[in-house]
């Protein structure tokens, strides 16, 4: 994990108070704080949540999300859900919401999710579907809870990589992992440039956001949401300048998950 | 919906099929069904209009809000009407999708949701100089809600914008493709939708440029 001066890991444990800000002290902004690199790079943390079965943290810059996940549990019973056929895979739930303070542009948001906020959790749906083993768990319902804390940029996709995060800590049998990167393009201008969360994407710029798995070499999920009309090749451009980040992503993920393990379980598990 | 409904070997069946390039209704597999236009429909929208493909009914109805300042200041202290001058905003164009004729389950209203966040996405592109309301009812189901919705909606769009609004801006439409094991099908009805693993989804307009793109299903490409 790379050093971060201004993240104190006393926190996991306990409260170190000279932390804390006193009374009267001006609060450093952090988006200055953080160097240029470490706006590129993610910093991962699981098992926040007490009352789950399984929470994942992710921070990529400024933009912070917190997921949990619940479950198995009963899947949601409707008329037409009786058949057999749906009851032979679990159900994955989605849900995503921007947390009121989360957003630097808008100001507040509402405490009901919006459009914006309905679409991602529908997108989240199905891109980590493909990866899960849902037909492990029959006749049952999995939910997932996303929150978006600071929304900085790149929100969707540290999102997808903070689920992936946290299914993975809820132990759900996975085929890979899922990964994401947006890259984005302000309106006019002729190259991608990979969004990071230090709040510099303004509203109206076109971006391409790619949910990869690596080890499988397929595509979970794309979502291109254009402020003027693409040419095609330039949204295939931009899938492929997506690629790389997304594999980044994934080691250093799956590095992660792996340093978290009992040192005796790590031998058996790199192999 | 009726496709939840579906039995394994009959799932399996059409699966099949389409591998051989063979779909249950006879199509190619890049062919669409038979499509109706019907135009000004409905006398107090600015423009309507209903598209049949197949079953899928949908009808789309583009209302314009005029003079939006005089609505926003209305009596003053005199007692008279002050028009606010219309400033040059352009508005983004609002989009409704009505699923209740199928129902009022949880299915149909994703359904819904996920049909108005698209096409909001389609139209993303297109400002025009008052608020423009655009309502779709979804009459009757057969698959690609999508593709159905935006050829009606883009259709009454037509009709309801300006001559010089449109020229700058090409009005776009949908395509979904779906993918079914290792074939690629256009214009699905319910049972292949059931059947499939994904779908791409992409807006084009009429210079064949992306305005928008969506990868959508339980399934990776």
């Amino acid at each position: 994990m790379p050093l971060d001066r201004y993240r104190n890991t006393a926190l996991v444990d306990g409260i170190d108070v000279r932390a804390l800000p006193l009374a009267g002290d001006s609060p450093a902004p952090a988006s200055q704080g953080k160097q240029q690199q470490q706006q590129q790079q993610h910093w991962f943390q699981r098992r926040l949540v007490q009352d789950t079965v399984g929470s994942g943290y992710v921070e990529f810059g400024d933009t912070k999300v917190l997921c949990s996940v619940h479950g198995p549990m009963e899947p949601k019973r409707s008329v037409l859900t009786d058949a057999g056929a749906e009851q032979s895979r679990a159900q994955l739930q989605v849900y995503y919401k921007l947390a009121p303070f989360a957003s630097h542009q808008a100001g507040r948001v509402s405490y009901l999710p919006d459009e914006t906020e309905r679409r991602a959790a529908s997108f989240l749906q199905d891109t980590l579907a493909p990866s899960l083993r849902l037909d492990r768990l029959p006749k049952s319902r999995i939910e997932l809870h996303c929150l978006v804390l600071e929304d900085a940029g790149c929100c969707l996709a540290t999102a997808v990589n903070c689920a992936c995060l946290a299914l993975v800590d809820a132990g759900l049998e996975m085929y890979d992992l899922v990964t994401a990167a947006t890259v984005c393009r302000p309106v006019g201008a002729t190259d991608w440039q990979l969004e990071v969360g230090d709040g510099s994407n303004s509203g109206g710029s076109s971006s391409v956001t790619l949910a990869y798995m690596r080890s499988l070499r397929q595509v979970a999920g794309m979502l291109v949401e254009a402020a003027e009309p693409l040419q095609p090749r330039e949204v295939s451009a931009a899938c492929r300048i997506c690629e790389d980040p997304c594999k980044m992503t994934h080691s250093s993920l799956r590095q992660f998950l792996l340093d978290c393990l009992p040192a005796d379980d790590r031998t058996a598990k790199i192999a | 919906l009726l496709a939840q409904l579906l039995s394994e070997p009959e799932r399996q069946y059409i699966f099949d099929s389409v591998q051989d390039a063979v779909r249950i209704d006879g199509r190619q597999c890049l062919a669409y069904r038979q499509a109706a236009l019907r135009l000004d429909l409905l006398c107090y929208a600015t423009a309507s209009a209903q598209v049949s493909l197949g079953e899928t009914d949908v009808l789309v109805s583009v209302r314009e809000e005029d003079n939006p300042g005089a609505t926003a200041q209305q009596q003053g202290s005199t007692g008279s009407v002050a028009v606010q001058q219309q400033q040059a905003v352009s508005h983004p164009v609002s989009v409704w999708v009505d699923c209740s004729c199928l129902g009022s389950g949880p299915e149909q209203q994703q359904l819904a949701d996920e049909a108005q966040a698209h096409l909001s996405s389609l139209y993303r592109c297109l400002r025009t100089p008052t608020p423009v309301f655009v309502d779709i009812l979804l009459l009757g189901y057969d698959g690609n809600l999508l593709d159905a919705a935006s050829i009606a909606a883009s259709a009454a769009l037509m009709r309801a914008l300006p001559a010089s609004l449109l020229s700058a801006q090409a009005l776009p439409l949908f395509a979904t493709v779906h993918r079914i094991g290792s074939q690629q099908i256009v214009d699905a009805n319910q049972l292949e939708e059931s059947c499939s693993m994904a779908r791409v989804t992409v807006g084009v307009d009429s210079n064949g440029r992306l305005v928008a793109c969506q990868t959508c299903g339980e399934g990776s490409l």
